[in-house]
């Protein structure tokens, strides 16, 4: 009787220790650091870009945006929807890397590659590669993008 | 109503103060950026490398990614050197504890033994550290090209 009542005790003690070994793990996971939030938001912004979501494109950009595009174009956010609402604009493929993030306070610095595939105005285009940055900041508790500059990486 | 001018009078105020800081701070960085270009112009790299944060990055108009020690070790050793920087326009505007220089400048270098001339579209971003300095932590430079750009996106 006394076996099997230490047998019980060691199994849910074993079961006890799995448990709080588990915790700091899942909040761990579970954690949404500024970073993360960044990160997050930067693919969310990839997949709008890609699906020509206007909507969710209004939501991240800041109304104070400056696009300067990979040809030294210089656009706002207005600009911008107007295009993506006219329908010129097909994105077939998007894909990002080397994807960088800093953080200063309520600002955010990212830096990625992105390689895409667009068909313009019913031509299509060759893949192009993209070095972009894009400043986030904080507006009323929201991160939105600020500004973007992009520059088409020849050779590539 | 003596009690509804004072709070007009007290707002008004401190709206004004806040243009203010927000106009020096802009002048800080406007300043910070010409004194930038001008050390990199005359190669005094020490004094460009106190402008720029320890973690500066500049992603220049092939795309490459520099950090801050690309500049100031690359300079150093003689291999980069700037013969003409001229602004063609220049613009500065802070947001809170973030700034940006944005502008087109035609910039005539030689790096490696290669003459390289052109104009770019850059933006400069200045952040304003804890002990209230601004130091610039990122630049990205774009080639304008001369063509005609309408079938761009």
């Amino acid at each position: 009787m006394l076996a099997s009542v230490m047998k019980m005790m060691k199994y849910c003690s074993l079961w006890v220790l799995v448990g709080l070994l588990n915790v700091p793990f899942v909040a761990v996971a579970g954690q949404n650091t500024p970073e993360s939030e960044i990160l997050q938001l930067t693919e969310e912004l990839g997949r709008a870009v890609k699906a020509g979501d206007d909507v969710v494109l209004d939501q991240l950009l800041s109304d104070n945006l400056v696009i300067y595009n990979a040809w030294g174009k210089e656009r706002d956010k207005q600009g911008h929807l107007d295009i993506v609402r006219s329908g010129k604009l097909l994105v077939r493929s998007y894909d990002s890397a080397e994807t960088n993030v800093r953080m200063y306070g309520d600002v955010a610095i990212v830096g990625e590659i992105i390689n895409a595939e667009i068909t313009w105005d019913g031509n299509v285009r060759d893949q192009e590669t993209i070095r972009s940055t894009r400043v986030f900041a904080k507006e009323e508790g929201q991160w939105r993008v600020v500004h973007v500059q992009n520059t088409l990486i020849k050779g590539v | 109503m003596k009690a509804k001018l004072t709070f007009l009078t007290l707002l008004f105020l401190s709206t004004m103060t806040q243009v203010t800081a927000q106009d020096t701070d802009t002048e800080t960085i406007i300043k910070a950026h010409a004194e930038w270009l001008q050390a990199s112009e005359r190669g005094e790299w020490k004094h460009a490398g106190d402008i720029m944060a320890e973690d500066f990055v500049h992603y220049n108009a092939q795309g490459i990614m520099m950090p801050k020690s690309f500049f100031v070790d690359e300079a150093r050793a003689g291999e980069l050197s700037i013969d003409t920087l001229q602004m063609e326009s220049a613009e500065g505007r802070t947001e809170g504890n973030m700034g940006f220089i944005t502008g087109v400048l035609r910039l005539k270098f030689s790096r490696k033994n290669a003459d390289i001339d052109g104009r770019y579209r850059f933006t400069r971003i200045f952040v304003k550290q804890e002990d209230g300095q601004w130091k610039m932590i990122h630049s990205h430079n774009t080639a304008l090209e001369e063509k005609d750009l309408s079938h761009k996106a």
